[in-house]
């Protein structure tokens, strides 16, 4: 059975932050500090990056609020790394704080970030190898509000996102990715489910109906 | 989109080393939790599975395996057909590492790990949401599947021997003294258990069909669940599904004896159920195995339906909550809803249809 394709199976690059190398900028604790109005208290270094990417990524798409049927896709190979090392440090004679085994579990970042996004929604930590895999995934599960997909490493220090909305567009010149960095390089301006994965098309060669 | 089918499962678990074990532990009144001391004097219950092998590495390959193998599928099966793995664990291999027959790294090499042990060469994704990772994965799947995008999926669950997890909640105080007690009037907490759990999901016809489910992360209690987005994910799930309240002959809550999510869940319920169904849980059975609780347990249930068993309990119930776990396997129910609320803010909910039943006989008939 071949793929079910909808015609209208095109997202609109419409946030895009930390692309180049998802380095954020040394000063990103005193940014997220000053969006959020004030420091975030006990969710540890893992789901302060992803806070600060991912209202980052809304703020480039000029979204006040992550529409409530919107996907959210997180990964992180390395997770919490540095405070798993401390709970199994602490698991050695005693038993560990709370809070840092809350910070040792990835998971926790959902609810951080749902909170800070004035959302609940369908989210979930998803980690594939291949970044272009896990891309094509969430693409598979979106719907009609699209999707905010993250990658966040604590070390080194990284918080990629990308913020897809559908849109009606007609499609011209879709090619198939061939990498993750083309799949999200400024010059993309839309992809596509294509039969053999994401597909992308240069911002400047769609035009919206 | 195309219909998506259970097609076989696999369990080990604390009641056995495959499910037919499992199904006669539970007939013989199942099984009491061991006890796992952690430093500083404590001691906890935990539902650990028996295997003789010592070293975590070699015990895990050899459960995986088994537990693959019950669900049908033989080691060689992805290699000829691309059939995406989709792991769902929430400690991963933590366990090795406590043991020192590995150290922290890349939390996907667990998953290429488990991957290579069974000659897997289609795509892998791990997915650790914490309890309800293997729900998530599930849904995942189907929405592959039923979009024509792949004819298969296994879905495996792990959740293996480990004291960070069993120290982690035992510091939130979120651990039973003894046996947990699901809506139990002396409800004191959790168990934590060890599960290998194999869900293959196919568009090829079986008994079990998957009808549709929600996933739902509500930041507003981290750590436990909120009676509105319980509501919520039956109410989705059931809209996805066609259905209506009244189409469920059983839920398998996720009821894992904490005094307060027991309570919340049932309120939860109460607002889409206005005449409750029978109700199931399966956590005094084998504990709550946090990220593969999901598929662990619906693989239990389905046998537990198939096989005519039913998993008892010898406690009183918290009147308070208005609502029991059924005693007795309900008559014939065509539609079944379970769901996982988790850690993190998680609640899914997934609904399942047995084929073999024909629509009109359920609708929360008991036996007499």
């Amino acid at each position: 059975m071949k793929p079910e394709i909808k015609e209208n199976l095109v997202w609109k690059i419409t946030g895009r932050v930390g692309h180049v190398d998802g380095k954020p900028p040394d000063n990103w604790r005193d940014l997220l500090a000053t969006r959020l109005g004030q420091r975030p208290r006990r969710i540890g270094m893992l789901a302060e990056l992803a806070l600060y990417g991912a209202l980052d990524c809304l703020d480039a798409a000029d979204e006040a609020i992550l529409p409530k049927d919107a996907v959210l896709r997180v990964c992180s190979m390395h997770g919490a790394s540095a405070v798993i090392s401390q709970v199994l440090e602490q698991n050695q004679t005693e038993l560990p704080m709370p809070f840092s085994f809350l910070q040792s579990q990835s998971s926790q970042l959902l609810p951080a970030l749902a909170t800070a996004l004035k959302w609940q929604g369908d989210a979930a930590i998803v980690m594939a190898r291949d970044r272009m895999s896990l891309a094509l995934l969430a693409a598979r599960q979106a719907g009609p509000n699209g999707m905010l997909l993250g990658w966040v490493e604590e070390s080194p220090c990284s918080s990629q996102w990308l913020r897809l909305a559908r849109c009606a567009i007609r499609p011209e010149n879709f090619t198939a990715a061939k990498s993750f960095g083309e799949m999200i390089s400024s010059d993309v301006g839309y992809w596509r489910l294509g039969e053999a994965g994401i597909e992308i098309s240069l911002a400047q060669d769609c035009k919206t109906n | 989109m195309r219909a998506v089918y259970l097609h076989g499962f696999g369990l080990v678990s604390s009641l056995g080393a495959n499910l037919s074990e499992a199904l006669k532990s539970l007939a013989a009144g199942g099984k009491e939790p061991q006890r796992l001391n952690l430093p500083g004097g404590t001691d906890w219950p935990c539902y650990s599975i028996e295997h003789s092998e010592k070293d975590w590495v070699r015990r895990a390959k050899q459960l995986i395996y088994n537990a693959v193998v019950e669900a049908g599928l033989k080691p060689e099966h992805a290699q000829d057909r691309n059939v995406p793995l989709f792991i769902a664990s929430s400690s991963l291999d933590i366990g090795a590492i406590e043991s020192g027959s590995s150290h922290l790294s890349d939390g996907f090499g667990f998953a290429q790990d488990v991957a290579e042990w069974l000659n897997w060469s289609s795509e892998v994704y791990l997915f650790s949401s914490a309890c309800t990772s293997s729900l998530q994965a599930m849904l995942a799947a189907s929405s592959l599947i039923g979009s024509g995008n792949v004819e298969e999926v296994v879905v495996l669950g792990i959740e293996l021997s480990n004291r960070f997890s069993i120290s982690g909640f035992a510091s939130m105080q979120l651990l039973s003294s003894g046996k947990p007690k699901p809506l139990g009037a002396e409800r004191d907490g959790i168990a934590l258990g060890e599960a290998v759990a194999v869900m293959h999901l196919s568009c090829q016809p079986a008994r079990w069909r998957m009808c549709g489910g929600s996933n739902i992360v509500d930041g507003r209690d981290p750590t436990g669940a909120v009676p509105e987005t319980v509501a919520r994910i039956c109410e989705q799930a059931l809209a996805v599904s066609g259905l209506t309240p009244s189409d469920i002959g059983l839920i398998k809550l996720q009821a894992a004896g904490s005094p307060a999510n027991d309570a919340k869940e049932l309120a939860g319920m109460a607002k889409v159920f206005e005449v409750m169904p029978p109700l199931v849980s399966l956590k005094s059975s084998i504990g709550h195995t946090l990220g593969a609780s999901g598929v662990a347990e619906i693989a239990l249930l389905t046998a537990c339906l198939e096989n005519g068993v039913w998993p008892q309990t010898n406690y009183v119930y918290d009147v308070e909550l208005g609502y029991e776990l059924s005693s007795i396997k309900p008559v014939a129910p065509r539609y079944i809803l379970a769901d996982i609320l988790g850690f993190g803010g998680g609640h899914v909910a997934v609904i399942l249809e047995d084929a073999n039943v024909q629509r009109g006989i359920n609708n929360n008939g008991m036996y007499p």
